[in-house]
């Protein structure tokens, strides 16, 4: 089923809302989760590439995000991210995590254009 | 049997002893029968008897040896129950082996699996026969492959909007070159046409730059148009034009302008802000500028006789010691165009030599006495005779 984007967009940001403390572990797990589902189908490599221009795009707004690694370890794909959200206030943070998940999204869609 | 079953007429043997122990005398039977009839089948009986005993000891002997043979199989079978036992437990320790092997493969078969993935760009080489994986890695190239098209398309686009911006603005300063000036000015000359508005032309450029850049040299110089620049974007509004025409000189458009009035307050900021001194390292210059304005539609219908005219008011200003503003007049037109026509002039009579040197004493009034003399240039013109020098060298 095709979501419309202002419904995905609240989604995504209802999924960050509740969670004011600990942002980054809840950042973390929601992108660890993405990336199951996302490499089941395109690979380890193909979810790198989504990520890393997620992040390239996301850096525009918020410069603070780390930048991905070129061969992330499956173990630390997103250490760094958590690291970058760890530095930053809760509401920081969790903005950018939601351009974040929204971005890459929009990436998968072939939508590349930014904002 | 023995060997005493068939044979009666044998010697001494013990059918021939009765149960006393003592032989049969041969007269003394009991029962009449004739003695040695009854002897022998006594014997006989005997011998039967015998033979019987040993049939019996033979089948105990036998049964013992066939419950001997029982006993061997079923110890035989004991054993081979054990050794069956102990081969499916080593069958079963083989299978547990076998597992754990197909676990170690399986494993191992993902690792090299994750590592055949990886793999640079432009080619591709799955680990295994596995579809799935294959149709992944095929999925994983699509993504990698729309991406790095993106990417690219950006890079392409990127590096268009920067030759366009380079085409259109000037290298030293930034600002708007003569190219997008013309072209902002004709949508500016339009629109006030429609609206019916004023627009402005603020032709001016630096007095004595090219002393400074003669003396000080380029790099000071190009710091201080840069300086310069900077301070005259400054003075004006973001919906104005500030552009750089070549040289020291720059033209700054003022459109959406009210009332002329305007163009002379904006004007007398930027010559003030020109005036402060400039700084570069050790250097520290003053600087003044002349300027001439144009406005819309009193003196220009199009760009480039606005432009003409505040260029022509500004030599005007430079004409009379420069560090000003004018504005253009139709008179300044009329005398550029004298002068143009004298420096032509001039310049035809230089290649037709005429002109003549005249040399006119000078007297003393008290001794009548020639004291020296003045050598004075005079024009021969061919079609008004000698010129006066006023009329020739304003």
């Amino acid at each position: 089923m095709k979501t419309s984007h202002l419904p995905r967009h609240q989604i995504i940001k209802s999924l960050m809302a509740p969670h004011t403390e600990n942002v980054a572990d809840v950042s973390i797990n929601l992108w660890a989760q993405m990336a199951t589902q996302v490499i089941s189908i395109v690979g380890d490599d193909g979810f790198n590439s989504l990520y890393a221009r997620s992040i390239f795009l996301s850096r525009s707004t918020f410069p603070w995000l780390a930048p991905s690694p070129l061969a992330p370890q499956t173990d630390h794909r997103f250490a760094g991210l958590k690291m970058s959200f760890e530095e930053q206030t809760p509401a920081q943070a969790s903005e950018a995590n939601s351009l974040l998940l929204i971005t890459f999204i929009r990436v998968m869609e072939g939508r590349n254009e930014q904002k | 049997m023995n060997k005493n079953d068939n044979d009666g007429a044998s010697g001494t043997d013990d059918s021939d002893i009765n149960t006393s122990g003592q032989p049969d005398s041969p007269g003394q039977h009991k029962d009449g029968l004739p003695a040695l009839k009854k002897k022998d089948f006594t014997r006989r009986e005997s011998t039967v008897a015998d033979d019987e005993a040993a049939l019996l000891r033979r089948e105990k002997s036998v049964t013992a040896r066939e419950d001997a043979v029982h006993l061997r199989e079923k110890a035989i079978v004991a054993c081979d129950n054990a050794a069956a036992g102990r081969e499916h437990a080593s069958h079963l320790r083989e299978a547990a082996v076998l597992a754990r092997e197909e676990q170690a493969h399986g494993r191992e078969g993902k690792a090299a699996g994750h590592a055949g993935e990886i793999h640079t760009a432009g080619t591709i080489e799955a680990a295994s026969s596995d579809p799935l994986t294959m149709m992944r890695a095929a999925n994983a190239q699509l993504v990698i492959s729309a991406i790095e098209a993106h990417r690219l398309t950006e890079q392409v686009e990127a590096a268009k909007t920067q030759l366009h911006h380079l085409a259109h603005h000037d290298v030293l300063t930034g600002l708007p070159n003569r190219l997008l000036l013309q072209d902002r000015l004709g949508q500016g000359i339009e629109l006030a046409r429609r609206q019916g508005k004023r627009l402005a032309i603020l032709f001016f450029d630096l007095d004595r730059f090219k002393h400074i850049n003669d003396s000080l040299g380029h790099t000071v110089g190009d710091q201080l148009l840069r300086s310069v620049a900077q301070r005259v974007a400054a003075c004006v509004r973001h919906s104005d034009t500030v552009s750089r025409q070549g040289g020291d000189e720059f033209v700054v458009l003022l459109s959406h302008m009210q009332q002329t009035e305007n163009a002379a307050l904006i004007a007398q900021k930027i010559l003030a802000a020109v005036a402060v001194p400039h700084f570069f390292d050790e250097h520290e210059l003053h600087v003044s500028a002349s300027m001439g304005i144009s406005t819309y539609p009193d003196d220009g219908q199009d760009a480039e006789t606005l432009i003409k005219n505040a260029d022509t008011a500004m030599y005007c200003v430079k004409e009379n010691g420069g560090s000003n503003y004018k504005f253009f007049v139709q008179e300044m037109n009329v005398r550029a165009v004298r002068r143009l026509s004298t420096e032509s002039s001039l310049r035809t009579a230089l290649e037709r030599r005429e002109f003549v040197l005249h040399y006119q004493p000078k007297i003393d009034l008290h001794t009548n006495m020639i004291i020296g003399a003045e050598a004075l240039i005079r024009w021969q013109h061919p079609e008004l005779g000698l010129c006066r020098p006023l009329s020739s060298c304003p």
